[in-house]
Formats: C-alpha cells, sequence, structure tokens
C-alpha cells in the first residue's frame, strides 16, 4: 500500500496526529496531510521535551552531569551513561578496571533487553495485541529487580561513572541474574509464538513502511533499523569500545526493511543480549571496581567524540574539556534523532494505521530527540 | 582500503589551501576546512570511491567566544573510516554552506544550529525553529554567555 490513491470524491486535509497521542510514545506532533485515509506528506513537530541538557552540562562538573544523561535518554539510561563517560575516559586517558568493565557490559546488555522488551510491549499494544505488554513487562520487572539491588534505583541509575561504577553488585546478584538468563530465552519463544507468525500481526507488518538500504544511510538511521534494511554495521563490532571483542554473539541482519524485519532484528537481538550476558557473568572477575578519580575531577584539555550501539542506535557523546572540571561542551546525539527526521520520507502513501505500526516500529523515543 | 594516514593525506592534496590536517587530543582523523570549502569537501568525501564517508554521526557547534566552531563527524558504512571535520564562523552573523543537499540527515542538525547559535546555512530549505517553545522571544541560548528568563548558573565547585 504504497501508492496514493485520489478518490474521486475526496480532497486533501491536514490533521494533527498527537502532540499527546497514545501511539506517539511521548510527546511528538505529527502533521497529516491526508487524501482520505491515505498519507500524502507528513512533518514532524518536535521539542515539546526540550530541557537544554546540553546547555545545563555545561554548567555542571562531570560528576553532576551523569544524572542529567539519565534523562536524555531514560529507557536505556545505562547507555547514556556509558556514552558520556566513555568519551570522558577518552580525554582523560583514564583505564577503567577489569571487574567494571565486565559490569558495565552486564548493566548495558540487560538494560538493552528492558528497552527492547518495552519496545515490544508498546509495539504489540499499538497493532492492538494486548497479551505480549504483559509478558514483556513481567520480565522485564527482574532487570528492574536486578539494578535497584545494585544501584537503589529502576530508571535514573546514576550507575556507570567516570573511571567505573559507582557499586559492586550485591552477593544476591548473581544467582538471580543467573535464573533470568536460563529462563529468558524460553520466554522469547513465547513472544514469537504470540506475534511472529501471527497472520494478524503479518497482514499488519508485512510489507509495511519499508525503508530500503540507500534510504536508511542516506538518512543517517541506526541500530535495529539501519540492520532491518539490510545493512551489517553495529558499533559494537564496527567500531569497538569498552570489551565486546571478548564476546561471541552474532549481529542479525533484516532483508527489506519492513516493519516486520525491524520486529524480527529487535527479536533476536534479546537472544543475542541474553547470550552477553550469560558469558559476562560467568567470566565476571574479581577486583577494583573504580580507577582512581579525584574527587575534583579534571581532565586535561581535549576533544573526543563517543559513540556506543544503544537499543536505538547510535548514541553520540562529543565533550571538549578546557581542563576545568566542567565540560567546555557536550554534544549528545540519540539514534532516535534520525529517525524521526526520516519519518516524512517513509509516511507517504501509507495509511494511518500503517503510519502507527511503521512508527512504533522504529522506536524513537522523544526526550532522546528533544534533549 | 585506505588506511588513516593516506586517508587525511589525500584529502588535504585534493584541497590543499582550504584543508589542513588537525591534531586534535586525543588522537584522531581530523581536518580543519575554511567555510567556504564545506560543501565541496563533502561532495568529495561522499563520492569517493575510496572513502564513501556517507554516514553523518552529528554536527556540532561550539561556542569558541571569539568565532564558533561547526564540527562534523561522518563515517563510513562501507570502508569504517572515521573523520572529524572543523571549520569555523563568525559569532554574529555567521555563514556557512548546508551540506544537506548532499548528506539529507544533515538537515535537522543544522536547523538545531541556526536556532540555538545563530549561524545561518546557505541553502537550507527549511530554517524554521525546531526545539524551542514556540514564540521564542530570548535569542539563541546555547551561545555561552547566553543570558535569559530562569537561567541560574551554577556557583563555582571549589
Amino acid at each position: 500500500m504504497t501508492e496514493v490513491k485520489p478518490a474521486e470524491y475526496s480532497e486533501e486535509f491536514e490533521v494533527n496526529m498527537g502532540p499527546q497521542h497514545p501511539s506517539t510514545h511521548g510527546v511528538l506532533r505529527l502533521k497529516l496531510r491526508m487524501d482520505s485515509e491515505y498519507i500524502v506528506d507528513a512533518e514532524p513537530y518536535i521539542g515539546y521535551l526540550h530541557r537544554a541538557i546540553e546547555k545545563i552540562c555545561e554548567n555542571r562538573t562531570y560528576a553532576q552531569c551523569i544524572p542529567m544523561l539519565d534523562r536524555f535518554e531514560y529507557v536505556t539510561a545505562m547507555a547514556a551513561e556509558e556514552v558520556f563517560c566513555l568519551a570522558t575516559e577518552r580525554i582523560a586517558e583514564l583505564e577503567v578496571p577489569e571487574r567494571a568493565e565486565y559490569l558495565r557490559i552486564i548493566a548495558l546488555e540487560l538494560n538493552r533487553i528492558a528497552s527492547h522488551l518495552i519496545f515490544l510491549g508498546t509495539f504489540s499494544l499499538d497493532l492492538g495485541a494486548i497479551t505480549p505488554f504483559l509478558y514483556c513487562l513481567r520480565e522485564r520487572e527482574t532487570i528492574m529487580d536486578l539494578f535497584e539491588m545494585t544501584c537503589g534505583q529502576r530508571l535514573t541509575y546514576n550507575y556507570i561513572r567516570v573511571g567505573g561504577v559507582s557499586h559492586d553488585i550485591p552477593e544476591e546478584f548473581i544467582p538471580l541474574a543467573r535464573k533470568f538468563v536460563d529462563t529468558f530465552q524460553h520466554r522469547v519463544d513465547d513472544y514469537e509464538a504470540i506475534l511472529t507468525d501471527n497472520p494478524i500481526f503479518l497482514a499488519r507488518t508485512k510489507d509495511v513502511g519499508v525503508v530500503d538500504r540507500d534510504t536508511a544511510i542516506k538518512w543517517a538511521a541506526s541500530g535495529p533499523v539501519l540492520r532491518a534494511s539490510g545493512v551489517d554495521w553495529d558499533l559494537r563490532r564496527d567500531d569497538p569500545y569498552s570489551i565486546y571483542d571478548r564476546f561471541d554473539y552474532e549481529i542479525p541482519v533484516g532483508t527489506k526493511g519492513d516493519t516486520w524485519d525491524r520486529y524480527w532484528v529487535r527479536i533476536q537481538e534479546l537472544r543475542q543480549s541474553n547470550e552477553i550476558v550469560r558469558q559476562a557473568l560467568d567470566e565476571l572477575p574479581e577486583g577494583d571496581i573504580r580507577a582512581k578519580v579525584k574527587a575534583n575531577f579534571k581532565p586535561q584539555e581535549g576533544e573526543a567524540y563517543a559513540r556506543i550501539e544503544n537499543a536505538r542506535g547510535e548514541m553520540g557523546c562529543y565533550i571538549i574539556s578546557d581542563g576545568s572540571d566542567k565540560p567546555y561542551r557536550v554534544k549528545l546525539r540519540g539514534g532516535s534523532f534520525p529517525h524521526t527526521q526520516m519519518i516524512p520520507e517513509i509516511a507517504k502513501g501509507l495509511m494511518i494505521a500503517d503510519l502507527v505500526a511503521t512508527f512504533a516500529s522504529l522506536d524513537v523515543i522523544l526526550p532522546e530527540v528533544d534533549r | 582500503m585506505l588506511d588513516n594516514e593516506t586517508f587525511i593525506k589525500t584529502i588535504t592534496d585534493k584541497f590543499s589551501g582550504s584543508v589542513e590536517p588537525l591534531e586534535l587530543k586525543p588522537a584522531q582523523n581530523a581536518v580543519k576546512v575554511s567555510a567556504d570549502t564545506v560543501r565541496e569537501l563533502f561532495e568529495f568525501l561522499v563520492e569517493n570511491p575510496d572513502m564513501k564517508m556517507n554516514y553523518l554521526s552529528s554536527i556540532s557547534a561550539v561556542d569558541r567566544m571569539e568565532s564558533i566552531d561547526i564540527v562534523y563527524h561522518i563515517s563510513s558504512i562501507e570502508t569504517r573510516l572515521k573523520l572529524t571535520v572543523r571549520t569555523t564562523v563568525a559569532r554574529e552573523g555567521g555563514k556557512i554552506d548546508s551540506i544537506q543537499g548532499i548528506v539529507p540527515s544533515a538537515n535537522w542538525f543544522e536547523r538545531e544550529i541556526w536556532e540555538l547559535f545563530g549561524v545561518d546555512f546557505n541553502g537550507h530549505p527549511n530554517l524554521t525553529p525546531l526545539l524551542l517553545p514556540e514564540g521564542w522571544e530570548h535569542g539563541t541560548p546555547m551561545l555561552r554567555d547566553w543570558d535569559g528568563p530562569d537561567f541560574i548558573r551554577m556557583p563555582e565547585v571549589t
């Protein structure tokens, strides 16, 4: 359904979708020009969640920035902390202790699973399937519990710090995490049993909202959206950071770039992240959890752009240090920003219900777009 | 495949006089370009078959008080090269060519810089407010000496 079909009696009209709309996952306004039920043109309006995080970070010390970063991308707050710390550590030439690296990987990958579960739940909700949402939140709950016992927070962790992590994991963490890892792979089978070959689900997602390879690269799509379009590109492997080279995992790549492919890539990533967590738990070494960082931390002059593979694509952080205790400039880039920008390109000719499905499959979260 | 040294050398040779290598700490592939060559440089980087720098990570503006730096972080999905491109424009009425015709994803990044730093992008089709509230009348807030309603600077930590 990619062709605009002009009905004889209809005329074009404009309709607002959002800023408050259940399927926009936050506050995004889409101004749609419609011809009967088909979209002629879509224009996204953002900024409803602009909190000037970049400006605030210029005005805070490095340690004070990290809680702000949690608000930048709250669904995978660990990733936001990691990318900021990574850039800072590159400038300050800090070595992160071995154990801290492993703890970070466990946190990051568990967080990716939690984020994809939110995606899976809300995506199926948008398509009218309510059951998967309940299942997804059930599994996510365990991850939240694991984080809570580690750093006391369930959403905004302030866990990954410059030079390491804030707390070591408590004793009861490992048994619970292992139990989770062992059962989770079967849970993913359950989700797939409900959705993957479900005829209604297929009708809503197959060949809907196709983003081909060239379009995806042109609009700087990243993460699962880019991989669903058939581009084999994962920053964990292609621009290595932390200790990802020590783990054995596969990178799922789609073929067509339709909504179903984006769903399928994320489902496979759930399995792969689970495997990484399992390996990290097996190999977790003893040792320090934080490098020696002075209370009045001042990295030397320099600048670095760090980027990591987040659940929503490339998350980047560009930090300039002038040698003082506050960053001179912090620029944040989330995967959702280019994905939102891409909407006019892929929305043309879709029906409004298909736009809901397509948009949900991009897995955009707005705080990351608006910053 | 180009190694990093030849990569930088190819670019600086091609645009000798307007592009020069830039030494940054920590070390990374970086060039400094004069503002009027940015468009040509990007055309070259995207189209050169050995480089194919087709993936734009971000465009950032940095207020250096006497001028504004525009920093592009680009890379290539095919060749896996990375590059930082830096250029400088005037702080008052700064102007630079838009690259959104070559790299479409630059569109919103440039719009954001126009809005928050007041840098004008020649040839940009849609320089309209992106992030700030409707009816914003307090100028370009990302400039370092900006002051506006409800903005409180944190006291110095000693």
